[in-house]
């Protein structure tokens, strides 16, 4: 496990950690793409570390398909450049036929590590980087976690010692829960970010990952958070949490 | 040392008496939220309908949910595992479904075993013949008996007991706990929970963990639901959801995301909350609010008591993203040459026409 040195989530991290900042779905080298946040970090069956993130902040192919980290930057030339992402998800969860695409891609990271510890240090518990050490289970349309945590480059860390109840909003391909943006809040810029729970489940205490974030409702003033379930998505692409 | 030995004595006592039951029942949320503006019935099954005219201090069941009041009593925390999975196989055994830590040189990984038991001792024993390795009640020895002499070793990390309308999951008390995490443990670790459709099943099982407890009442958390619906019952409402956007027309989608989608949250257990936006971009009356939520039921075939129905000022979803409207630096690296080369050719072609 590589040392994090922490600057920033709006800096350029190696290795990169849940909530950075990065830039992707850019339609050409000179056009803005679209700002997000890592989320759940992972590894595939043939070994690639990478992390989730919303399938609406990246492109499946093209130029859109890299990502950066934070931001293209001309004059970095290809130390911003940090991989690419397997986007077999959907960019319209409410308007997708097919019910099964969850919004969540795969960054494959290049160019430098990914680590799975999420620096609570940024407002909670100074000093602690503590590891995801599992996947909250989806099996069932309700559950009930305590201390819900978000982590994103464009809030930070926010979330609630309370217990909250996560409700699936059946409407949305995938599966994404519906929580209260009071509890968890987040805003543009947060998509892809990690949303887990610091509890003790199986025996071990720590943190497990329940999401990422991909949006708000209603679209004028959102009064709740939705979160694509990472279990759901991780079966989805068929790659395994990074949890240690 | 007398007084040492107290005062350890109590600070035991504080933290063992930290745990609680805690009884949610969801049923509730509508003595919680503000009175509905109507109730209906549609064909036997009660709806109760809302409409919001704002989101300031919104208090419809929605946002509700998360403020439940709990019923609680203080509970003991079982001293080992050993001794907790005595009582629950006692009590509600001998079937469970044991969810089962395997480490080992080549990775971890959870397996699920059916098994019948009468004790903990028993557990393990047929768990061990099952594996054919170690087996513990305590995840930590087990991972430092894989480790140190680079065998298998298994790890009961977990036990579920179903009954038709009720599941009991068990979570063993951990060992491993970080540091800076101890002094949060009653929040953050909850040693069973209890999700049922059938309070009287419930009494049942708490009364018979007590029993089996020797009259301790064993920390926990239940959940109380009106309902479930199946799968396919889920699809039918979301069938019937994009059907009826369609027909009340109110879908606008943006680059950002969607307005006027109906929402359908919390079905699978109950209750069944429908968001629906305004239906013709204004504050719908009784009656028109009346019809739109028949229409729903009509086209889903699906209503279970009690189902909420809230009209919202707008519904929809906005991705969060961030992309700044401005062009990006980036660009001027293409706009500035392009606009040089512009402007040279325009001399260019001034000077040719003077000569």
């Amino acid at each position: 496990m590589a040392t994090i040195v922490i600057a920033g989530l709006t800096d350029r991290e190696n290795p990169v950690y849940p909530g950075v900042m990065i830039e992707s779905k850019k339609p050409l080298w000179f056009i803005q793409g679209s700002y997000c946040s890592a989320g759940v970090p992972i590894i595939t069956t043939d070994g690639k570390p990478g992390l989730l993130t919303a399938s609406h902040c990246t492109d499946p192919s093209g130029y859109g398909n890299q990502v950066f980290q934070p931001w293209y930057d001309f004059w970095a030339g290809d130390k911003n450049y940090a991989g690419y992402s397997i986007d077999w998800g959907t960019d319209d969860p409410y308007n997708e036929v097919d019910k099964r695409k969850p919004d969540a891609a795969v960054w494959i990271v290049q160019n430098r590590g990914v680590s799975n510890r999420v620096p609570l240090g940024y407002c909670w518990r100074t000093g602690t980087r503590d590891p995801v050490i599992g996947i909250v289970s989806d099996d069932q349309s309700s559950i009930m976690l305590p201390n819900l945590r978000k982590l994103g480059h464009a809030t930070g860390y926010t979330g609630t010692a309370e217990s909250v109840r996560l409700l699936y909003d059946e409407r949305f391909s995938g599966r994404i829960y519906a929580v209260e943006i009071s509890k968890l809040p987040g805003k543009g810029g947060d998509s892809g970010g990690l949303v887990f729970s610091i509890m003790c489940i199986n025996g071990a205490c720590g943190i497990y990952a329940v999401g990422i974030v991909v949006g708000g409702f209603p679209k004028d003033s959102p009064t709740h958070m939705a979160i694509q379930s990472a279990g759901y998505a991780l079966r989805y692409y068929g790659v395994g949490a990074y949890v240690g | 040392m007398g007084r040492l030995v107290v005062l350890v004595f109590l600070l035991l006592s504080a933290a063992s008496y930290a745990y609680m039951v805690e009884i949610v029942n969801f049923t509730t949320v509508l003595d919680a939220a503000v009175k509905p503006d109507f109730v209906t019935e549609i064909d036997g099954c009660r709806a109760y309908i809302y409409i919001l005219r704002d989101f300031k201090n919104a208090s419809t069941p929605l946002f509700k949910i998360d403020k439940l009041p709990a019923i609680k009593r203080p509970a003991v925390l079982p001293r080992s595992n050993e001794e907790f999975f005595d009582i629950v196989l006692k009590a509600i055994g001998p079937d469970v479904v044991a969810t089962v830590a395997v480490m080992g040189p080549s990775g971890k990984e959870n397996l699920e075993i059916s098994i019948s038991a009468r004790n903990s001792t028993e557990l393990k024993e047929k768990i061990r013949i099952a594996l054919d390795m170690p087996v513990f009640l305590d995840r930590e020895v087990a991972e430092k008996f894989s480790s140190s002499g680079r065998e298998k070793a298994a790890a009961v990390v977990g036990l579920r007991i179903k009954f038709e309308d009720t599941t009991v999951y068990v979570n063993p008390i951990p060992s491993n706990v970080p540091e800076h995490l101890r002094d949060m443990l009653p929040e953050i670790y909850t040693p069973m929970e209890i999700r049922s459709t059938n309070a009287t099943r419930v009494q049942q099982i708490l009364s018979r963990l007590e029993e089996a407890a020797g009259g301790k009442i064993l920390p926990g958390r239940v959940f109380l639901f009106p309902y479930t619906m199946s799968e396919e019952e889920l699809e039918r409402l979301r069938n019937a959801a994009i059907a009826l956007e369609q027909e009340l027309g109110t879908v606008r989608r943006y680059p950002d995301g969607v307005e006027g989608i109906i929402h359908i949250i919390g079905c699978g257990e109950g209750p069944c909350i429908l968001v629906f936006p305004y239906p013709n971009g204004t504050t719908p009356d009784v009656k028109t609010a009346e019809e739109v939520v028949k229409r729903f039921v009509e086209l889903a075939g699906v209503c279970k008591t009690p189902m909420v129905a809230e009209f919202w000022p707008s519904t929809g979803l906005r991705k969060f993203p961030a992309r700044q409207q401005l062009l990006p630096l980036e660009s001027l690296y293409v706009i500035i040459p392009a606009a040089l080369l512009a402007v040279s050719a325009l001399i260019i072609a001034a000077k040719r026409k003077r000569k």
